[in-house]
């Protein structure tokens, strides 16, 4: 089973119903946001005018670069399929749910990092600074989840419930039968990042002018290698809290009367 | 809470790096000193080493002075030989203050900083983390890489596993290595210090 959305432009009126929607069902603060809507053009493509929209959400990847990002120490998670039978695997604070598709956290473990966020190349994670607690005051990261709470009580995700349009359609891509297979088979092409194969399964479905665009505009750049810089940052990030209370023990202190800032005593000294 | 920059967040962890290879002396090198670098062994899933360096404090009447003995022998004067001169300049020119050290000191100069009548040799590793803290406090990301991969990633390589392999006391295999792995180049990678 992969759960994946459809994202019908044909259908979208750019209305931002979506966005607001989660927003409201996941207390997303107003700087943030699980999902997105962008409006793009109007644009010459080809001979034609082209006018659409960009409505963002995780793509619960089939190779998500988030999952390999998080720096949490592992343990031992066992997911349960309709029929029952039970996969165990190793997961840090996120991970790809093996029986559904969708990609997870698990927050009580989240550290705060960011790592997850600053791989993803759709922009689609963000570290809620509201949500703090014993193992991060930094916050915990947050993303699209397809809903699966809701999902699991038998609805549809907030954003697709509440689309003016029905321009969301959700399922699973894995039943040829379902809605969203269908829309695969019509053409519905997910955003790949240039170069990558990560497999996004969010997908989007449109007029081809529309759809040009929408890939001319919204590609993400190849996935960002996760550079030494990026590394500092990551480790350093990690440690805050160790470092916080370093500081106010007065030890970050003391090894730093020796190198000074200026060029003043290296001449009188001589 | 106040927010930090990243920038800031990799400074403190220079200096507190820093500090860390420092002589050491109970003033700073206390209770609260150890809690703080478990807290950071902890964090970088290296429970176990955090568990050996207690132990070792702990089955010693004077984990001070070990840990002078163990600084002196790697650092300062050993006998036969020291162990891990910690100076740049040790393994890039064969010599003390050699051209490494004066280009040390002139990366330290371009960047508008100078060295304290009181300092030791400007490639003292010390200094140089120190340097670095300096560096990405100001926010200074280019110079950092420079500086890492010009002058401190040549010798530090070198240095680190002389004293991983040599040392005696836990402590040092440790700081050595955290030092290692956040001043890695890429190709040279692993970020994790138990490499699974």
């Amino acid at each position: 089973m992969q759960y994946g959305m459809i994202i019908d432009l044909e259908r979208c009126v750019g209305c931002h119903a979506c966005a607001i929607a989660c927003k409201a069902e996941w207390e997303v603060p107003a700087e943030f946001g699980r999902n997105w809507v962008h409006r793009l053009g109007p644009s010459k493509v080809g001979k034609e005018l082209a006018s659409t929209y960009y409505p963002g959400l995780c793509n619960h990847c089939a190779k998500p670069p988030c999952v390999d990002a998080c720096p949490a120490d592992p343990v031992e998670m066992t997911f349960k399929d309709a029929a029952g039978k039970t996969i165990t695997k190793s997961v840090a604070a996120t991970w790809k749910d093996p029986v559904n598709g969708t990609v997870q956290i698990d927050k009580s473990r989240c550290l705060g990092c960011g790592a997850c966020a600053e791989a993803c190349p759709y922009g689609a994670r963000y570290v809620n600074p509201a949500l703090v607690d014993d193992v991060s005051s930094d916050g915990k990261a947050d993303k699209c989840t397809y809903c699966m709470p809701r999902v699991e009580a038998g609805l549809v995700p907030a954003c697709v419930q509440t689309c003016i349009t029905n321009a969301r359609i959700f399922g699973d891509l894995d039943d040829p039968k379902s809605d969203v297979a269908a829309y695969v088979k019509k053409g519905a092409k997910g955003l790949e990042p240039k170069g990558g194969n990560i497999g996004p399964n969010s997908r989007y479905y449109g007029k081809k002018k529309d759809i040009t665009l929408l890939f001319q505009e919204s590609t993400p750049a190849a996935i960002a290698d996760l550079g030494s810089i990026k590394r500092r940052a990551m480790m350093a990030s990690m440690v805050k809290p160790a470092m916080r209370k370093a500081r106010d023990l007065g030890l970050l202190g003391l090894a730093g009367a020796i190198l000074v800032k200026g060029l003043t005593d290296e001449k009188n000294d001589k | 809470m106040s927010e930090s920059t990243t920038s800031q967040d990799i400074a403190s962890l220079y200096r507190f790096l820093a500090q860390c290879m420092q002589y050491p002396d109970k003033e700073w090198m206390n209770e609260e000193f150890f809690q703080v670098l478990y807290n950071l062994l902890g964090t970088f899933s290296a429970i176990t080493e955090g568990k050996e360096i207690k132990a070792a404090l702990e089955q010693s009447p004077d984990y001070i002075e070990d840990l002078q003995i163990e600084y002196t022998r790697l650092f300062i004067n050993g006998v036969p030989h020291v162990v891990a001169p910690p100076y740049a300049s040790v393994y890039m020119d064969q010599s003390i203050q050699g051209a490494f050290a004066l280009k040390t000191l002139n990366f330290y100069r371009e960047k508008g900083f100078t060295m304290e009548g009181t300092a030791d040799l400007p490639d003292h590793l010390v200094h140089e983390l120190e340097f670095l803290s300096l560096l990405t406090e100001e926010e200074d990301l280019v110079g950092e890489e420079e500086f890492l991969s010009k002058l401190f990633r040549p010798w530090y390589k070198q240095f680190c596993p002389r004293v991983a392999k040599e040392t005696r006391h836990p402590y040092y295999r440790m700081v050595v290595t955290i030092i290692d792995s956040f001043t890695k180049e890429e190709e040279e990678d692993g970020f994790q210090l138990n490499e699974a």
